[in-house]
């Protein structure tokens, strides 16, 4: 029993080094390089190596050539049973202010490895609050929307894409 | 220090060394597969969109400058056509003569009609101030020649209705396109537009809905054209789209070339 104990704590140990010297910057890269195929674009950016993780500031996202978003700082851990991507202060691009209001003031992505099939995505912002989850199995996006003020009372167009619920929230499903 | 060496601690430690220095070389070898350089945007810098009509409020304003025949085409210019005077015009798109003559012999003016062959040039249409001639497949634009004593406007027969005619040339006011940049949930709760596809690919965007009495609607737009193009780029895909909302307010000139029912459409504006 002593032994197994012992290899899972070599094992854990050898996956936190690998973790710590894995040059994480080129790892980014290659998540970019594969974006790229989406026609997703994250440029300007600076970005710093952590221990277990990576920085990330002043980004910009652009989607087919067009700048819809900047990102003034994002905080990305890489560890192999959780992982999750923190963006703080997104600006999104004047081109969907008339669907949302353009101010975000932070998104929580995360995957663990007790639900490795959906990641889930937490926004928030001055539209009011996310919660997103996207299933790999059946490829189906799922959006609960907790709508703000200012988002009932100045973008009720963009609600129309939402299914209301009895609580007063808006959910959205589909398929990708 | 014999039992220290021996000690279980100093396996451990030996234990552990080796392992981060597996996982050191793994990281190094890694560096090999995977890419060295972040993914930049390389944006052209916004390509001159291709205008291929002629400015031609500037040339009714100036009347000072005698200008010669300017030949604009998006393709090429033939030498020949730079030696045509335009004198005088009378018509629109589907009728109508030109007087037409040489600057070796400007006063030796000739009148054709459309249809009509002018050295090797076939006159193809009529607008405001300008004449479209056709040779070889390509399209050559002859301007109105201007005089210090008179404007082309003088100089025109008569005032062709342009809004019934293949082109529609519709002055927009830079300050309505400001009132969109201010107001831009504005323009979709004027106008609704929507990608049309052929073959899996975007081509061009039908009007799904327009407002009545908005400013959107006073372009001449209606509902259920497609737009085509605009400025002559094929607009595929969205990146298209919103590169032209985007430079909107540095043009002075815009044409859409719509798709009416079964008819092709180009509708010009002049941005003041």
């Amino acid at each position: 029993m002593v032994k197994i104990y012992k290899f899972f704590a070599y094992m854990l140990f050898f996956l936190f080094a690998v973790i710590l010297f894995f040059p994480k910057s080129n790892l980014y890269y290659l998540g970019e390089k594969e974006l790229k195929n989406y026609k997703v674009y994250i440029s300007n950016e600076s970005v710093n190596e952590k221990l277990f993780g990576l920085e990330l500031k002043q980004a910009s996202l652009s989607y087919e050539g067009i700048e819809v978003a900047k990102i003034k700082q994002a905080d990305i851990l890489f560890l192999l049973v959780y992982g999750s991507v923190d963006l703080k202060n997104i600006e999104l691009s004047s081109l969907v202010e008339s669907y949302i209001p353009k101010r975000i003031d932070s998104c929580h992505i995360s995957y663990s490895v007790i639900e490795p099939l959906t990641p889930q995505a937490i926004v928030k912002g001055s539209f009011g609050e996310i919660d997103a989850h996207y299933n790999l199995k059946t490829r189906k996006v799922y959006l609960l929307l907790k709508p703000s003020k200012l988002m009932l009372q100045e973008y009720r167009n963009s609600l129309q894409y939402f299914k209301k619920l009895k609580n007063g929230e808006y959910s959205y499903e589909k398929s990708l | 220090m014999k039992n220290l060496s021996n000690s279980s601690f100093i396996k451990i430690i030996i234990k552990l060394l080796f392992l981060m220095l597996v996982a050191k070389i793994i990281g190094v070898v890694s560096l090999w597969f995977l890419p060295a350089q972040s993914q930049e945007l390389h944006q052209n810098s916004r390509k001159t969109i291709p205008y291929r009509r002629v400015d031609f409020h500037n040339l009714i304003e100036g009347n000072v400058m005698k200008r010669t025949a300017r030949v604009t085409t998006h393709r090429q210019s033939a030498a020949s056509i730079h030696d045509m005077i335009l004198h005088g015009l009378y018509g629109n798109s589907s009728f109508g003569y030109a007087i037409v003559a040489t600057k070796a012999s400007p006063r030796k003016t000739e009148i054709i009609s459309i249809g009509e062959k002018y050295r090797g040039y076939r006159l193809k249409r009529i607008a405001l101030n300008y004449v479209v001639f056709e040779k070889g497949h390509k399209e050559y634009v002859l301007n109105l020649e201007k005089s210090k004593t008179t404007t082309s406007m003088d100089r025109r027969v008569h005032q062709i209705q342009q809004r019934n005619g293949e082109d529609e040339s519709i002055d927009v006011s830079r300050n309505e396109i400001q009132y969109y940049e201010k107001n831009p949930s504005q323009i979709w709760h004027d106008v609704s537009i929507m990608e049309i596809k052929k073959d899996g690919k975007i081509n061009g965007f039908k009007v799904m809905k327009i407002r009545k009495h908005s400013k959107i609607a006073a372009l001449g737009l209606h509902r259920g054209d497609i737009i085509m193009k605009a400025n002559g780029m094929p607009l595929t895909s969205y990146n298209a789209a919103f590169k032209i909302y985007n430079d909107i307010n540095k043009l002075e000139s815009l044409s859409l070339l719509i798709k009416r029912g079964n008819e092709e459409k180009e509708l010009i504006y002049e941005i003041h």
